[in-house]
């Protein structure tokens, strides 16, 4: 046996010449830049027992304690966030306290309520609490990160107060409730509120004597900022409604984005004092007053969601919200837009109120949505050029109030005596607001370019690709101007607007762009630049419109192989380029290959975003497609069926995804030889194809183009021939125009004098649009 | 931000980088993650070598045994447990592994052998050498299999990086700079190597820093490959630490 040789670092041993000489704990230690990673005196390290619980790591340090990651073999395999509470508290009175609390813990059961498993102490003899592991972020987080509108906030908030109102059924009261303990999770890509700690406060709080509640501020119960003031002035004992009170404080914060009173400079001694008598600002008054504009307006909070927050804030128990419920009850009437029980009755402000629920109806959750998007642009929005703080403040200032005097013009959409329907659509607004923002923010060109940007997004989401036309190409031709033609906003504008001349099928004009922003992209920000990569992916997508799949698979591989390296194997952008490409293996009769790539990208998706994603939709429509192909009708048929319910229920009937479902069922249905079904459904499909993406759509094309084939099929020469020439003067892509005198299902046109002179004229017009393969 | 070093990364074709979060999503029917699959199962043989060695079975036997294993983990019979599991490639191993010796064995033994069943060649003077430089005492099979994984990890890792070094036409940097990987030692004899590498003193500086920053990212790259969710990176970092100083 050979003397083991000492590592140079940390003087262990070198167990292993494998590691070319060197210390293998070293190496994994200088990684966590820590190479003693040492835990804190009598904490415990990862890989160590506690009860009956394994260490993996610490996630995090709250006033209370440190929170651990754990694993749990027996009796379930479980991970668990593991609360160790710091010294200095009893720990037999601490478990004592949970014990006796058990019982009515074990009651909940609720989605939005995480479980607390256990109790116990440590070896090193602290108390600790073993709870359902969470892993998501607070909520106040989460809506400032997706920057969520309003009505979505209020929707969350109110799952919020579900879950809540369920413990106290179970007599059971929070006593901390604040965004930290309010985690929000993503399930099938919806936020869904997760409430922690339950139980934990009633266990560790102190026994309220004296001065002792001040040894507990900051270090226990953390910001004094939710307490209720009952609680806060130590009565023995609280009830349901300081729940209710904190949960005032989070709405309050979440609308508002501060809390209601500022206690971060009150001397702990003077703090219950000033929560008692100190009067908490109306949220529209507060935000009015923050210099920064984010998330709403102060006009949105003012009326009913001031009264809501400031009834939940009440300083005396019985004037608040008896419990969570009717909180979230008033919250509900709110967005329903029915007088809320806050509100003084009066016979105006109901009368007020039935006025704007039918007049604007169902559109303000919209407005409000496009309204927050607009602010998140502004908030986003970059400043290039130096200037001291005054200035920047004043100019951000002036900036949030154009916005808000623009976006608030364009509520008044309608004259109110003219009497015409009962609802302004969100549509409307937008329409309305792509007319005006030409002259509306002419005097902030970067702004209104910005704005320009935002609202064709929106007609992109809505697929009204000819709307977005128009305010991209004003968004490009106005940074360029502004900014210069490289930059990064300017390509990224440039990007877009190719996109958009792509979804509409004018390939030539949009390939010129591509390539130019693209050439652009590689000089100014790098090859493997996020930005550049999303053009790699756009040219790609705009050569398989045309036929050009060797091209385009040499691009798509080049571009997945970088964003594999950049993004990661499952990141949204490198799924979708696997989609892309399997599209154009899948173009090239390469079914099986395709299938592969489809099914992977498929299978991530529905486990990264859930199954009902609009991506999602797209993996499941593309692989269906692709079944399809290699002759699998029946199987093609229900994947199909299964897509377009879906897409029916989360897109809505029209959506041009939905649309295009529907003509690939009606493509399965066909080659099944179920041709009635399927000319009731191309029918239908047509109709709204015709009216949404308008007549030269090619995916209208190509419905025209198989009701023509059914009318071969049926014998129906006359319209077959009439649909045929309409679908090759209206959009028909080249590929169809040059396969018309090989398509079977036209056969029984080929007698016909009028049919060859019909394949002439598309060839003719094929070799005019297209380019050769 | 793309940083120059980065450029290098990923290109290697005798290291390709799989995701076993992708292998145990995707499963048997996918040709790809098979080939993914048996590049994880190469790169990560020794632990569980020295696994059945440590339970107590002859160099001959053991041999017999991982080639055994392996050859059913990559006819995928075992790969329906690890979608149900969606753990660490490591923990899978090992409950596989446990689980082979348990019931498996028998049955194995008495399938053929060769025949139309997957090659699989381990070079395993190497693993018994591995196995005996092992302090001998009281490490249980799994927490000599936890120390091998860590070594076979890290190994790799070294491996990838070198490669990259030699591709660039840098290996003697490689080999000169990489003591520099676990701590600061050795900086006295920065003349000696200065005048090694026709480099200056902050040069070296630099180099060093790069290195070190390359290796931490191919560290966290390679495990992150190993495991589920991204975000077990730092843990799994953390138990190999735990499991390299329980000895």
């Amino acid at each position: 046996m050979t003397t083991a040789k000492r590592c140079p670092e940390c003087g262990g041993s070198l167990m292993a010449g494998s590691q070319e000489g060197m210390c293998a704990r070293c190496l994994l230690a200088a990684v966590l830049g820590d190479a003693r990673a040492a835990p804190p005196a009598g904490l415990p390290a990862p890989g160590e027992w506690v009860g009956c619980y394994r260490i993996v790591r610490l996630l995090g340090e709250g006033g209370m304690g440190m929170v651990y990651l754990a694993e749990q073999e027996t009796p379930i395999s479980r991970r668990v966030a593991l609360k160790i509470v710091k010294l200095g508290m009893d720990t037999r009175e601490v478990v004592a306290r949970f014990e006796s609390e058990r019982q009515a813990l074990a009651l909940m059961d609720h989605p939005a309520i995480a479980k607390v498993f256990d109790a116990g102490s440590t070896p090193q003899g602290r108390p600790y609490f073993a709870m359902e592991y969470v892993t998501g972020i607070s909520i106040t987080e989460y809506c400032d990160k997706h920057k969520l509108a309003i009505r979505q906030r209020l929707e969350l908030f109110s799952a919020v107060c579900d879950g809540v109102q369920h413990a106290h059924q179970k007599a059971v009261i929070h006593r901390d409730l604040k965004p930290s303990n309010i985690l929000v999770v993503e399930i099938d890509g919806k936020p869904a509120p997760r409430i922690i700690d339950f139980g934990v406060a009633k266990a560790t709080a102190q026994r309220l004597a004296g001065n002792s509640l001040f040894t507990r501020l900051g270090s226990i119960v953390g910001t004094p900022g939710y307490m209720s003031p009952e609680q806060a002035g130590g009565a023995a004992e609280v009830d349901t409604r300081t729940d209710v009170y904190s949960l005032g404080v989070v709405l309050y914060e979440l609308l508002v984005g501060v809390l209601p009173l500022d206690f971060s400079n009150t001397p702990v001694d003077r703090f219950p004092r000033r929560l008692r008598e100190e009067e908490a600002p109306r949220p529209s008054a507060k935000l009015r007053a923050l210099a920064e504009q984010s998330g709403p307006s102060a006009r949105q909070l003012h009326g009913d969601l001031d009264s809501i927050a400031l009834k939940a804030l009440e300083k005396e128990p019985a004037r608040r919200y008896a419990s969570p419920s009717e909180l979230a009850a008033d919250i509900g009437r709110y967005l329903r837009g029915e007088p809320v029980e806050a509100h003084p009755a009066t016979a105006g402000y109901r009368a007020g109120k039935y006025v704007r629920r039918h007049r604007i109806g169902v559109a303000v959750a919209a407005a409000a949505a496009l309204l927050s998007l607009s602010f998140a642009a502004a908030q986003t929005f970059q400043l290039r050029r130096t200037m001291n703080e005054r200035d920047r403040a004043n100019r951000e200032r002036d900036r949030a109030r154009r916005i808000a005097e623009f976006m608030t013009n364009m509520f008044k959409v309608s004259d109110p005596s003219e009497a015409r329907g009962n609802s302004v659509k969100a549509r409307e607004i937008l329409d309305k607001a792509a007319q005006e923002i030409d002259t509306g923010l002419a005097q902030d060109p970067e702004l209104q370019a910005q704005m320009m940007q935002t609202m064709g997004d929106v007609y992109d989401n809505l697929g009204l690709y000819s709307r977005e036309l128009p305010l991209l190409s004003r968004a490009v031709e106005i940074r360029r101007r502004v900014l210069g033609p490289r930059n990064p906003d300017t390509l990224t504008s440039m990007r877009g607007l190719g996109r958009n001349l792509m979804r509409q099928a004018r390939y030539a004009e949009a390939e010129k762009l591509d390539r130019e922003t693209l050439d652009t992209q590689r000089r100014v920000l790098g090859p493997e630049h996020p930005d550049t990569l999303k053009s790699m992916n756009n040219l790609a997508t705009l050569l398989v419109g045309e036929g050009r799949y060797a091209e385009a698979e040499k691009l798509d591989r080049e571009t997945l192989e970088l964003e594999r390296r950049v993004f990661g194997p499952e990141h949204p952008d490198t799924l979708a380029l696997l989609g892309n490409l399997a599209n154009v293996l899948s173009g090239q009769g390469r079914y099986a290959e395709a299938e592969r790539l489809y099914r992977e990208a498929l299978d991530i998706r529905r486990r990264v975003l859930g199954p009902e994603h609009p991506r999602t939709l797209g993996s499941m429509n593309n692989l269906a497609i692709v079944l399809n192909h290699q002759g699998r009708y029946a199987e093609a048929e229900r994947l199909h069926r299964e897509t377009l319910d879906l897409e029916r229920r989360v897109l809505g009937p029209e959506h041009p995804d939905t649309l295009r479902s529907t003509a690939n069922l009606a493509m399965d249905l066909h080659l099944e030889g179920h041709y009635a079904e399927e000319e009731k459904l191309v029918r239908a499909t047509l109709e709204i194809q015709r009216r949404v993406l308008g007549a030269e759509h090619p995916d209208t094309a190509v419905s025209t183009y198989n009701l023509a084939c059914d009318a071969a099929l049926r014998g129906d020469r006359d319209a077959a021939l009439s649909l045929l020439r309409e679908a090759v003067d209206h959009g028909l892509i080249p590929e169809f125009d040059r396969g018309i005198d090989r398509d079977l299902d036209l056969k029984s046109l080929h007698g016909d004098p009028r049919f060859p002179a019909l394949v002439a004229h598309a060839k003719e017009r094929a070799a005019a649009l297209g380019k050769p393969k | 931000m793309v940083t120059p070093d980065k450029t290098a990364a990923g290109l290697s074709r005798r290291f390709p980088t799989t995701s076993w979060s992708l292998i145990s999503a995707a499963g048997r029917d996918s040709a790809e993650s098979a080939d993914a699959l048996g590049a994880l199962c190469a790169a990560y043989w020794t632990p569980v070598y020295a696994f059945i060695r440590r339970k107590g079975y002859t160099r001959e036997e053991s041999e017999d045994l991982s080639q055994a294993f392996f050859t059913r983990v990559l006819e995928h019979r075992t790969l329906a447990e690890a979608r149900r599991e969606r753990g660490k490639f490591r923990s899978f191993l090992l409950a596989s592994v446990t689980n082979f010796l348990a019931n498996e064995w028998d049955r194995s033994r008495t399938q053929k052998r060769g025949g139309d069943s997957i090659a699989l060649s381990f070079d395993f003077d190497t693993g018994e050498e591995r196995y005996h430089r092992e302090p001998y005492h009281e490490l249980t099979p799994e927490a000599l299999f936890e120390r091998q994984w860590a070594m076979a990890l890290l190994d790799r890792v070294l491996g990838r990086q070198r490669e990259e070094y030699v591709r660039r036409g840098n290996a003697t940097h490689f080999d000169l700079l990489k003591v520099f990987l676990t701590g600061d030692h050795g900086r006295g004899e920065n003349h000696e190597l200065a005048a090694q590498l026709e480099m200056s003193g902050a040069a070296i500086r630099t180099a060093v820093h790069r290195l070190r920053r390359r290796y931490a990212e191919l560290l966290r790259e390679e495990i992150a490959a190993t495991v589920a969710d991204g975000d077990e990176v730092e843990a799994e970092i953390r138990f190999l630490l735990a499991a390299l100083e329980r000895a």
